[in-house]
């Protein structure tokens, strides 16, 4: 399987490097060196994605990211990217991010975690290694939980910081009983990039000694899809569930929250992550 | 690899058929790709079918690949899979049913044995096309499966042709 994620990493590269040209399937199987057939049986088991499908993706991101970066016209963006036209641009981008070229440009933006990155080698191994757990859809009843909240900054990596301080500050400011189940959300309240907040909290009946910072959220019963991940495999997780699983099973993401949970436990060892996303 | 070159009579097929990327599948890594689904929709049809049940005991089968003018862009081409009838009982097909007709043409066969089945085979194909005197004579291939076919379980015991029409390069 590695020999495989070396080879069809090629492709990816491929890809890359024309995402403006009007390259087809054929071409990038070639430059794999692989037949079509071969190829695309091959590419599918190692990405998840059809290589259209992806070489499509990769393209409506870049021209997603030349929406909200430059000033450039959408007839211009719609021509760079080698779309025949602004109407099967529209149609396409609209499909992929659920709004329009314009509505993305007018409301500056669509969240970072929708904008399909070219596939990493580390991605690749990581959906090709041997303990990769397939995603699943479950059904959860209404979750109440008490804890710390807090605006998060534009920036990514002040936005870190700020989140391992609410969980320091959650973590320190109350005592949980062993074996507690913590809840890490990140809310949004519509749309837009930059306004989202953090949430670190428990079950009321886990928290031994409330503080009166604490406040309370609740998830609401719905459809979630669940993946179990070791802490160091997180951002690979996310980037695969938001951009590649989640669209491929045809369902669409409630955008408001993304929740990660993990047992407190004394022991040192990696936490074991559960990531929650709530589905339409 | 060098492949046996045949004269074909017109092969008249009944089966059904998919058009797309068979590999993009909407339900998960672990079941079929549309191609193994496609197959499963036969069978299970050919199997309650009234009239046409026997065709499910026919020991030869086909799966035709047929390129279109989005097959070398967007990687979408047809799969119809199916067993040889009679051309006299084409018109008593029910609606589920398609006939597919391959014409009457010279073929190259190729023999894979083994983990060859599920190697880049067409690699090969082109290969050999490439440097021969003969050019492709049309925009499908298909693969031949008898009781040489033991199942994708036991591969290594397994034999399968793939067909390509074919025409000498002079012609």
């Amino acid at each position: 399987m590695h020999d495989q994620v070396a080879v069809i990493f090629k492709a990816i590269e491929f890809i890359e490097s024309h995402l403006k040209e009007d390259i087809s399937v054929a071409q990038i199987a070639d430059a794999a060196g692989y037949s079509l057939f071969h190829f695309m049986r091959k590419f599918n088991q190692v990405v998840h994605h059809t290589p259209y499908d992806y070489l499509m993706r990769r393209r409506l991101t870049e021209a997603a990211k030349a929406l909200i970066r430059s000033e450039q016209r959408i007839i211009d963006i719609t021509q760079d990217f080698g779309f025949n036209d602004q109407e099967t641009f529209s149609r396409v981008f609209r499909k992929m991010f659920q709004m329009t070229p314009s509505q993305c440009r007018k409301e500056n933006g669509i969240p970072f975690q929708f904008l399909l990155q070219a596939k990493t080698h580390a991605e690749l191994k990581f959906i090709n290694s041997d303990h990769f757990s397939t995603p699943l859809v479950v059904e959860e009843d209404d979750l109440t939980l008490f804890g710390l909240m807090t605006a998060l900054d534009d920036n990514d990596k002040k936005a870190a910081i700020l989140r391992k301080q609410v969980c320091d500050d959650f973590l320190s400011e109350i005592s949980l009983q062993e074996n507690a189940q913590i809840y890490e959300m990140e809310i949004r309240l519509n749309h837009q990039i930059g306004k989202r907040y953090c949430f670190v909290g428990a079950e009321k009946n886990q928290i031994q000694h409330e503080s009166a910072l604490f406040v309370s959220q609740t998830i609401h019963k719905g459809r979630f899809v669940k993946m179990q991940v070791p802490e160091s495999e997180l951002s690979l997780a996310s980037a695969y569930l938001h951009t590649t699983w989640i669209p491929r099973v045809g369902l669409v993401e409630n955008v408001e929250m993304t929740i990660c949970s993990w047992k407190k436990e004394k022991s040192s060892k990696e936490r074991a992550l559960t990531i929650l996303i709530p589905v339409k | 690899m060098q492949p046996k070159i045949i004269e074909s009579k017109p092969i008249t097929l009944v089966g059904m058929s998919f058009y797309g990327d068979p590999f993009d599948t909407h339900a998960g890594w672990d079941e079929d790709n549309q191609i193994g689904l496609l197959w499963k929709r036969l069978f299970a049809f050919l199997q309650k079918d009234a009239v046409f049940s026997s065709l499910s005991q026919s020991s030869a089968w086909y799966e035709v690949h047929i390129h279109s003018e989005e097959t070398q862009a967007k990687g979408l081409f047809e799969v119809f899979v199916g067993v040889t009838i009679e051309l006299e009982r084409v018109t008593d097909l029910p609606s589920q049913l398609l006939v597919k007709n391959l014409p009457a043409s010279q073929y190259a066969i190729f023999t894979f044995k083994g983990e060859e089945i599920n190697s880049d085979w067409e690699k090969i194909l082109e290969a050999w096309m490439s440097e021969s005197d003969y050019k492709s004579a049309g925009t499908y291939n298909f693969q031949y499966y008898d009781d040489r076919f033991k199942g994708l379980d036991r591969i290594n015991e397994s034999v399968l042709d793939v067909y390509i029409p074919i025409t000498k390069k002079s012609d």
